[in-house]
């Protein structure tokens, strides 16, 4: 059978038409459920980095959505922070996307904003753990392929780290991507970010450099991934000292 | 006077039909014409997605149900399809398909379809389902294209099941997350097996798994 020029257009038009309907209304009519597993995920990362649920047997139980939307109500609260004076910032001039209220949202707003311009933040954030008193910071860097970033949770001094949680999207598995890997997440707590009195960051170099074992500052970065490791040093030097005003206040 | 006997002939044969030959179209590929052991095709999500039963699982649904939808759907379109243009078409059918499930996965499986990351997306590139598309949906009905997308989804579902079945029991001592391998066997000093959760592991298992289905079918490669 022999096809004209023209139908053959007319045929890859339609084809292209039908197919880009059929994967609009599929992505506009789940969109809600996928936004909510997405949230939830961000959820359960901050959760476990501030030990929560509690570990049962050595494990976290799973929960199922609306459990971890409780349990966030019920334990945890966001702190907007004004970046200069590290003072808490009504949470009404911290709704950057203008949705009424001040949530993840806002911050990721903020960050993008300093990704693309470089500038200070406008609002810092922290989520504390209402019961306990820890402060998790959220902190964004640079790995090897893209951006990484971590929620590092801290006793309420802000001096000693009690939990991580890393996130490496775009780093290559079995290398860069093993700063999710619980091995090197368990290295974090107990970890020191005071010294003297002054704020030190924490290092993740090669134990010839810092030894992790006897220096409460150091952290055994992971082999064959030097820049995600430097990525993640720098991550947490530049986050703390963003946060600088805030943990002064804090510590007083 | 009697009416002559009026026997309905149809040319066109039934669309729903089950004999022998149709049967052989599912069968087929489970075994004697296996899309991996035999065709070796589709090596690269076998060997990627199989450290757990669970996600070897829901990758196998996955392609299942992308095979058959993009058989039936360029079967049903095979005689409009300009030659010119076909294989732009057929991958823009399978492409589709596969981000639908793939937004389905996001919306219903969020823990498996994060563990599977890109591996859902690359079922585009399977070659399973080009080449179904290209050698069988191209030149049959869709009734038939379905039974053998059916086939070829399962028969590539039965290698990854197999293989991860392995892999998760003998690399992390679980089946789907459970722990079978007793604790006291490992204080007695067993160890889970390190290579079988890295990709050689799979390789050895799949080696292993292609000889002895060749050596059960005999079947022996052209050279």
């Amino acid at each position: 059978m022999a096809f004209s020029n023209g139908y053959t257009i007319g045929f890859a038009f339609t084809v292209c038409i039908i197919c880009s309907t059929a994967l609009a209304s599929v992505s506009m009519g789940l969109k809600e459920t996928q936004d909510d597993n997405r949230r939830r995920d961000l959820y359960k990362n901050i959760l476990s980095a501030v030990d929560l649920p509690e570990q049962v047997n050595g494990a976290r139980p799973a929960l199922s959505g609306p459990d971890i939307d409780k349990l966030w109500a019920d334990k945890i609260e966001l702190q907007a922070i004004d970046p200069a004076t590290g003072a808490p910032l009504d949470a009404s001039k911290a709704d950057l996307d203008g949705n009424g209220t001040f949530d993840f949202r806002d911050l990721k707003v903020a960050n993008d904003k300093v990704r693309k311009s470089g500038a200070t933040p406008e609002i810092l954030g922290v989520y504390i753990r209402k019961d306990t008193g820890t402060v998790a910071m959220p902190m964004v860097g640079k790995g090897l392929w893209g951006p990484i970033s971590a929620y590092i949770a801290f006793d309420p001094k802000i001096e000693k780290v009690v939990g991580t949680t890393f996130f490496a999207p775009k780093e290559t598995p079995g290398l860069g991507a093993e700063i999710t890997n619980p091995a090197f997440m368990s290295q974090w707590p107990g970890k020191s970010v005071v010294e003297g009195g002054k704020t030190t960051a924490i290092r993740v170099t090669k134990p010839a450099e810092c030894e992790e074992q006897t220096n409460p500052h150091c952290v055994d970065g992971v082999s064959g991934a030097t820049i995600t490791s430097r990525g993640v040093d720098q991550m947490v030097a530049k986050s703390l000292a963003l946060y600088e005003p805030y943990i002064q206040k804090v510590r007083q | 006077m009697s009416s002559p006997a009026t026997e309905v002939k149809s040319d066109a044969p039934p669309l729903f039909v089950f004999d022998k030959k149709t049967r052989r179209i599912v069968t087929d590929p489970f075994s004697e014409n296996n899309p991996i052991t035999v065709q070796v095709l589709g090596i690269c999500s076998a060997l990627a997605v199989t450290t757990q039963m669970s996600t070897a699982l829901v990758m196998a649904s996955a392609v299942t149900a992308v095979v058959c939808g993009s058989n039936v759907v360029i079967s049903l379109i095979r005689n409009w399809i300009p030659p010119q243009i076909r294989i732009v078409v057929q991958l823009s059918v399978i492409a589709s398909l596969v981000i639908i499930v793939d937004q389905f996965l996001q919306a219903y499986l969020f823990d498996v379809s994060k563990q599977l990351s890109v591996f859902v997306g690359l079922i585009i590139t399977n070659c399973i389902l080009m080449g179904r598309a290209e050698a069988f949906a191209m030149a049959n009905p869709p009734w038939q294209s379905f039974l053998d997308g059916l086939g070829n989804g399962l028969g590539y579902g039965i290698i990854l099941v197999t293989i991860s079945f392995f892999r998760e029991l003998l690399g992390s001592g679980k089946l789907f997350g459970f722990k079978l391998v007793p604790a006291a066997l490992y204080e007695a000093g067993y160890a889970n097996m390190g290579l079988m959760v890295l990709a050689p592991g799979a390789f050895i298992l799949l080696g292993l798994l292609i000889w002895a289905q060749r050596t059960y079918t005999g079947f022996v490669e052209e050279t």
